[in-house]
């Protein structure tokens, strides 16, 4: 059974209940990322969904107030409205809750770094089952330590995450994308490599390989002068035909939600990009797969053309992939996790 | 406050007492004789930082590698002594001093700029490198790290990831947070731990708990190396000073620009006391009984920066703007980037002692935060100079006193107290970039509640059960852990 609480009040009194009956909680969001986790005894599994929402936005402080079940797609709708744009792109089905918890490397962490870098607040449910925040409505703020990292990649082992205060950008005045068709998996990391020490400032870039063929893909965003002395650069490294597209956004959505692991896809995670190029520089064995390499996130995605592909990384010594089990093993979490949660309030998947 | 703030000779400095010979040569076995002092003359160099507080340590150390450092850690955990970790001491907060005496670690030997990768856009370094070395390093290459607090010259890049350090391109590129990678940190009992991108392997499906050491001051663990990210360099600029006839004003554009969508990589504003302070001490011909200005700068590629800079105009004139110069050569800009850099000597011709306040507001509350500050200043009867990275909403205000008169040192405590309400009154924060330190430590129980304390204090224990890691700082002294008592230890 999950739990869907609508309110502050409901999910203090579910939680009260759970801790009363001896039951751990989970926290989830729409539960794309569960792993098998939460459907033993003694587990209560907490869906932030029904906590969501977007407001107050505030364009003139680069601010809006976001519920932690606010999925992705509700929060771009909100925004673009309003001019402004969170730039954490990652699948619209996903909930913010979600994706802080497994900690989504979306395409623009190339030029923007982390997504936690654009939340500057949260409000939570500490493992005390009291509700607390962190940060505020402020672009800088170091006045004590940053409870809100608590929530990031940790999937809710330390809390559950209720509303996000997040960091906005005026929305791109224009952001096409640029496709690069390339003959081979060499060439198009050799490109890639090429456009990233050429120094564009790009907001993202990625391979893909899927039936419409093999292209090196090339994001820009910003006023419209900017973007054409991009494209013209971009022109000039790149030998190879061009199709543009006018909307990165739709772009990038489409193929985040066909890439997206619980739909059938792998996600494997290389470290560095050095790594990642590397990689697939040596997908020899790649035939009818359809991917996205990602060299913002450093992350593959694969999508077989049958069936799962659990055993990748044993078969190609890849490192890491989302959607397996999480790993809680380290000194740093578990001393915090003993301090902050020593009654295992929370569930370490 | 129960600390004694001194500044400019006022006031005095408290000894903790000093080491015995075993405990000295215990540590000097670790990094030679040489890099461990305890004469009084060293100790009185290593007492203060740059804000108003003195406290001696007891011994300090100069360790010359990462496992020297470590090594410290651990005998200072083993024997209960106090551990303040020091980079340059530019802490505006009282951040570098050994509260409690103790040994101060300073990290100025491990200053190594260990790798650069172009590919990766990320450099890795030691604790101790000065963040202008990492940028001149850099600049050839075509990269820059945007980080860029005004004590570059002199702070260190571990200094700067233990205070969140930000800067004045913090509106466009972001502060330290936004560029750390991945840590090498020493914890209390002196193990090595790496997080984040530094952690190679399953990084993927962990925590990552990099974040939480970002302005923890050294009270969590000691920063050793970090993975920092760095950008390309932008291809061209664009600065103009804009000159307006009330501070309101000033505030009310920088509203208007970020409310309009235009982020520059610079967004400063300095009121009339500043102007007057600066042409007089530099000369660079700011126009007489300018009540207020900005400095704007933005950056790109170049194709795209007229077209903003028109924008920029038109809003500024809309707000309310009296003139605006633009700079026409780099030696123009660069003349500007001086005037505001040189504020803090500048204020030193209008009164000897300073205090320098860093809250921070919405954007959108800058406006009326100014004029609030001005009524403060007013109603304590002191003087208070107006500066701030406006752009992201953090005022310093600069509340000038004499050393010699104690009551208008006592004004400005008050006034400094009436700031920092203001500012969570408008909805912000008590610091923006400097810290908690021992300066605002008594106020962090007004920003939070006992249970956000309580958590805080929480991951303190489990960071630092036994108290050792520079005590006394971030956290009231109700929610410190026990000295000695950690369930570690």
């Amino acid at each position: 059974m999950i739990i869907y609480p609508k309110t502050q009040e409901q999910l203090l009194a579910a939680f009260g209940e759970a801790r009363a009956g001896g039951k751990a909680i989970l926290p989830i969001g729409l539960g794309h990322d569960m792993g098998g986790a939460g459907k033993g005894e003694g587990v209560t599994v907490m869906s932030a969904r029904e906590l969501g929402g977007v407001g107050p936005v505030e364009p003139g402080n680069l601010l809006a107030v976001a519920g932690a079940g606010t999925t992705l797609g509700e929060l771009d709708v909100a925004l673009a409205g309003r001019g402004l744009y969170w730039p954490v792109t990652g699948p619209h089905g996903r909930t913010l809750g979600g994706v802080m918890g497994q900690g989504l490397l979306g395409a623009e962490t190339m030029a923007k770094g982390h997504m936690v870098n654009w939340v500057l607040g949260t409000t939570m449910l500490a493992p005390s089952g009291e509700i607390v925040r962190s940060g505020g409505r402020t672009l800088k703020n170091v006045s004590g330590y940053d409870l809100t990292r608590l929530a990031w990649r940790a999937r809710g082992s330390l809390g559950m995450s209720v509303s996000f205060t997040l960091k906005l950008l005026p929305r791109p005045r224009v952001c096409p994308v640029m496709e690069f068709k390339v003959k081979s998996l060499r060439v198009g990391a050799s490109h890639m490599e090429t456009i990233v020490r050429d120094r564009l400032g790009l907001p993202a870039l990625r391979l893909i390989g899927d039936k419409k063929g093999l292209r090196v893909v090339a994001w820009m965003a910003g006023f419209a002068e900017l973007v054409t002395a991009q494209e013209e650069r971009l022109k000039a490294l790149m030998k190879d035909p061009v199709d543009l597209f006018e909307d990165g956004f739709e772009y990038f959505n489409h193929y985040d939600s066909v890439f997206n692991e619980p739909d059938g896809s792998t996600g494997v995670y290389a470290g560095t990009r050095k790594g990642l190029l590397e990689t697939v520089r040596n997908l020899s064995w790649i035939g009818d797969y359809s991917f996205v390499c990602d060299l913002g996130g450093g992350r593959l995605a694969l999508t077989p053309p049958n069936g799962p592909t659990q055993d990748l990384c044993r078969e190609t010594g890849l490192v890491g992939v989302s959607g397996g089990a999480f790993r809680a093993t380290g000194p740093l979490f578990r001393r915090v996790k003993a301090a902050i949660d020593p009654k295992s309030a929370f569930l370490t998947a | 406050m129960d600390e004694r703030p001194v500044n400019g000779g006022y006031g005095g400095h408290e000894r903790q007492g000093g080491f015995g010979p075993h405990n000295l040569k215990a540590l000097a076995d670790i990094v030679g004789r040489e890099y461990c002092r305890s004469h009084p003359v060293d100790l009185e160099s290593y007492s203060y930082d740059s804000s108003p507080f003195i406290y001696s340590p007891a011994a300090v150390v100069i360790p010359g590698t990462i496992e020297e450092m470590a090594q410290v850690v651990s005998l200072c955990r083993r024997h209960g002594w106090p551990l303040t970790c020091r980079g340059a001491g530019t802490s505006l907060s009282g951040g570098a001093v050994a509260r409690l005496g103790g040994v101060m670690l300073s990290t100025t030997r491990l200053n190594r700029l260990v790798e650069i990768d172009p590919l990766e856009e990320t450099v890795l370094v030691e604790c101790g490198l000065v963040n202008l070395e990492l940028q001149k390093a850099l600049a050839p290459l075509g990269y820059m790290y945007p980080p860029d607090p005004a004590s570059q010259k002199a702070s260190t890049l571990g200094g700067n990831v233990a205070e969140n350090a930000g800067g004045i391109k913090g509106v466009k590129y972001g502060i330290t947070k936004h560029h750390v990678l991945g840590l090498e940190l020493i914890l209390d009992d002196g193990s090595l731990v790496r997080t984040g991108a530094l952690k190679r392997g399953l990084e993927f499906n962990e925590p990552d708990l990099t974040g939480i050491f970002l302005a923890s001051e050294g009270t969590l663990a000691l920063v050793a190396r970090a993975l920092l990210r760095i950008t390309p360099l932008p291809a061209a600029f664009r600065t103009m000073s804009v000159v307006f006839d009330s501070l309101r004003d000033a505030g009310q554009a920088v509203a208007s620009i970020i409310g309009e969508g235009i982020i520059p990589t610079a967004l400063e504003i300095m009121d009339k006391r500043l102007i007057a302070a600066l042409e007089d001490y530099l000369r660079l011909g700011f126009p007489a009984g300018a009540e207020a200005m900005l400095l704007i700068e933005i950056d790109g590629l170049g194709p795209e920066l007229d077209a903003q800079l028109a924008r920029l105009k038109e809003v500024c004139f809309k707000a309310g703007a009296v003139s605006l110069a633009e700079a026409e050569s780099e030696a123009d800009r660069e003349k500007l980037w001086l005037a505001r850099r040189s504020g803090n000597g500048a204020m030193g011709r209008l009164k000897p002692g300073s205090l320098v306040q860093d809250v921070t507001v919405p954007i959108s509350s800058l406006p009326a935060m100014l004029a609030e500050v001005q009524g403060i200043a007013d109603r304590h009867g002191i003087v208070i100079v107006q500066m701030a990275h406006a752009g992201d909403g953090n005022l310093h205000p600069h509340i000038l006193f004499d050393p010699a008169d104690p009551l208008e040192y006592a004004r400005c405590l008050k006034a400094s107290a009436d700031i920092f309400a203001a500012a969570l009154r408008h909805g912000g924060t008590i610091t923006g970039e400097h810290g908690i330190g021992l300066e605002k430590v008594d106020f962090m129980a007004v920003e939070f509640t006992e249970a956000e304390l309580g958590l805080m204090a929480a991951v303190k224990s489990g960071m630092d059960p036994t108290g050792i890691l520079n005590p006394g700082k971030v956290l009231p002294r109700k929610w410190q852990p026990r000295r000695g008592k950690g369930h570690n230890g």
